[in-house]
């Protein structure tokens, strides 16, 4: 409770905002009818298609709960669905922890080059995504770079493969790729934070370890929620990558469901399995929005 | 007295049926008013769309759209053909059959107007209701084909043909030469420990017609295996995977990781090995002691192609002379027109298995349509993600 007291000092909004008026609302049409045909509608219509069947070679419009029971019955459905909801854990965290000091050092330790290392922070998103996976495929392979490296520094004799076509690097890459996501929205409230709270800590004879444990961190939750939600659910979706870089074994549920509507020419099937991934992040995203991530970051 | 009334509600409906390209073509005609145009525009709900309808009004005529494995639209015949016709031919690359058939079945056939569909492909094409007849009449080359390719069975459905054969070959073994010294003889190849990590198999459920041919005894027929025969090769598969580098997904993808030395041996097409030779790496082709699956290739038009006759034309440009010399050169694969086979160095026809075509062809299991097809992905899938 303490701490929501003082975040809402932070914020603060404008009076004017509280004054009844009538011209938002003509824009609401504008977005809400997006809304509908371009997201609620085609999601209900993947929803349908879930409860159909295929009958070769047309789809049979025949509620039926086939798809449930495949889902079930295969080792590899849960399997993959799992693999793939540890990597977008495991890739949260990690940009969690890379993001973190970078961020606060950014927002409360530099001062004069402040935008130009935002920019530096944004600039890789200027290239294309495929680009920077593509990247990282000439950087670990047998004959890449790295390799290349360890074997003129004399750290190995022969070139080691598990770097390219495996978990490490799709994790890597995955970490790499989505870093300025987790950065932003971290950086955005921490700068938000007053300084006078961290002064006062310490002149309340808190540890450094301490100021964070007790002072920045439950005021940062919400950035942290919000980079944490955006770098787990596009990791979650994400079926390049696993493509590009995965090895044998190492397929994540967005690939599969993509197959099923192309290889497999199962769409029935490909849009049940869009339904735990949903509710994956569909429950994530409440998590987040009862602690408040949505809120305070939406500026 | 057509023009003295007003246009009605009834005509946009009318209108609203046609296609886009059709409705432009009749305002340019002077059969539509302008006033006709806006209020369908208008019952559209979206006059945005209006740019859209000009620009694909302007280009349907003649732009021809193809679904190809890759090497289909090289340049070498593509070129003179777009000269010769004043079109342009865009070609969609794509790694699988499965693949060509989901991109024309999520466009009924509209987005295309052919595809070079292997002999798995066309009763599958057919069956969804994809396909429109060929019209032998127009093919000046149709007649020199060999006879075993005018209307052959995987083209030929209720007495009608579908599609133009004019190409064919084996899926082989390509290997790394320097790292591989002894030609291999069999595909225990690629499930050889030795080349642990360095093994690329193509990631396509018809290739279990390929591991079948490992089965013993072997199957007569590979693409009709018992669930008995499909529980051993997903066996094979699932010892095979910890031995795989990668699965692969496109032909470029396979030259690729020979070229950067991530594998040594994997199946292939000719086409593969031509590309990693064109980037000078030693690589060369082995026929496994087992036999081997193959593909019969053939142009088959969507029943919505927005151009038949020019679909037509480049079906009949494929199976003359140039076109085939083309496919013998850029992509080694056999061919079916027999005069153009002629005109080819001894040697050469040696080589493309042109000597003697029947025997030659009936060498090859030759990819065919799978009625179980779906237990085939899910048992391929299992094998190589789960």
């Amino acid at each position: 409770m303490a701490t929501r007291a003082i975040g809402q000092t932070t914020v603060q909004r404008p009076v004017e905002s509280r004054r009844r008026s009538f011209g938002p609302l003509v824009l609401l049409p504008g977005p809400l009818g997006w809304m509908t045909f371009f997201y609620l509608v085609p999601l209900g219509i993947l929803l349908v298609h879930a409860f159909w069947s295929v009958s070769y070679p047309n789809i049979d419009h025949t509620p039926t709960l086939t798809n449930v029971r495949t889902f079930f019955s295969s080792e590899l459905y849960g399997r993959v669905f799992l693999r793939t909801v540890g990597m977008a854990l495991a890739v949260t965290v990690t940009d969690l922890a890379i993001a973190y000091p970078l961020a606060f050092f950014l927002a409360k330790r530099v001062r004069r080059y402040r935008e130009l290392m935002l920019v530096l922070v944004i600039f890789p998103l200027w290239s294309s995504y495929l680009v920077r996976v593509f990247a990282w495929k000439s950087l670990l392979g047998t004959s890449g770079i790295l390799n290349s490296f360890l074997i003129w520094s004399g750290v190995i004799d022969e070139p080691v493969s598990f770097l390219l076509y495996s978990k490490w690097a799709m994790y890597i890459a995955f970490c790499h790729v989505w870093l300025p996501f987790m950065i932003l929205p971290l950086y955005t409230i921490l700068e938000r934070i007053p300084n006078n709270l961290l002064e006062a800590a310490a002149d309340l004879g808190s540890s450094g370890l301490r100021t964070f444990w007790r002072v920045i961190l439950p005021l940062a939750r919400p950035g942290m929620l919000a980079g944490g939600l955006s770098v787990f659910s596009l990791t979650m979706g994400d079926y390049i990558t696993p493509t590009l870089l995965g090895g044998p074994g190492d397929q994540m549920i967005g690939r599969i469901i993509a197959d099923q509507f192309g290889v497999a020419n199962n769409q029935p099937l490909g849009a049940m399995l869009v339904i735990p991934v949903l509710l994956t992040i569909s429950t994530v995203l409440a998590i987040s929005n009862r602690s408040g991530a949505m809120e305070r970051t939406a500026a | 007295m057509p023009s003295l009334e007003p246009p009605d509600l009834d005509r946009t409906d009318d209108l609203m049926d046609l296609e886009p390209a059709e409705v432009m073509a009749r305002y340019r005609a002077g059969q539509l008013s302008r006033r006709e145009i806006v209020k369908l525009f208008g019952a559209l709900g979206l006059s945005a769309m209006g740019a859209s309808l000009v620009r694909q009004g302007a280009v349907a005529a003649d732009d021809l759209k193809l679904i190809i494995w890759e090497g289909y639209a090289d340049d070498t015949y593509r070129k003179p053909f777009e000269d010769a016709n004043k079109v342009t031919v865009s070609p969609t690359e794509a790694g699988t059959g499965d693949e060509m058939f989901a991109l024309m079945r999520e466009s009924d056939g509209k987005n295309y107007d052919l595809v070079s569909a292997s002999s798995d492909l066309p009763r599958r094409l057919y069956d969804a209701g994809l396909l429109v007849e060929i019209d032998t009449s127009k093919l000046t080359n149709y007649g020199k084909l060999y006879d075993q390719f005018k209307t052959p069975d995987y083209i030929t459905f209720d007495g009608k043909l579908y599609g133009v054969n004019f190409a064919w070959g084996p899926t082989i073994v390509v290997y790394n030469t320097d790292e591989i010294t002894t030609e291999p003889t069999s595909w225990n190849a690629l499930l050889d420990e030795h080349y642990s990590g360095k093994i690329a198999t193509w990631n396509y459920p018809i290739q279990i017609a390929q591991y079948a041919l490992l089965l013993d005894p072997k199957p007569a027929n590979p693409y009709e295996l018992t669930d008995e025969q499909l529980a051993q090769v997903k066996d094979i598969l699932v010892k095979q995977r910890p031995l795989v580098r990668k699965y692969w997904d496109l032909g470029g993808e396979v030259a690729e990781l020979f070229k950067n030395k991530e594998i040594v041996i994997a199946d292939g097409w000719s086409w593969i090995t031509l590309q990693v030779k064109g980037e000078g790496g030693k690589v060369a082709e082995a026929v496994p002691a087992e036999g081997v699956t193959g593909w019969s290739d053939s142009w088959c038009i969507s029943k919505n192609a927005k151009n038949y006759d020019l679909a037509l034309k480049w079906a009949d440009w494929m199976i003359g002379d140039e076109g085939q010399q083309g496919i013998t050169e850029v992509m080694n694969y056999s061919i079916t027109n027999k005069e153009a086979a002629a005109k080819l160095p001894p040697e050469r026809q040696k080589e493309l298995r042109l000597t003697d075509v029947p025997t030659e062809y009936a060498k090859i299991h030759m990819w065919r349509f799978i009625p179980a097809y779906d237990k085939w992905v899910q048992v391929w899938n299992e094998a190589t993600q789960g």
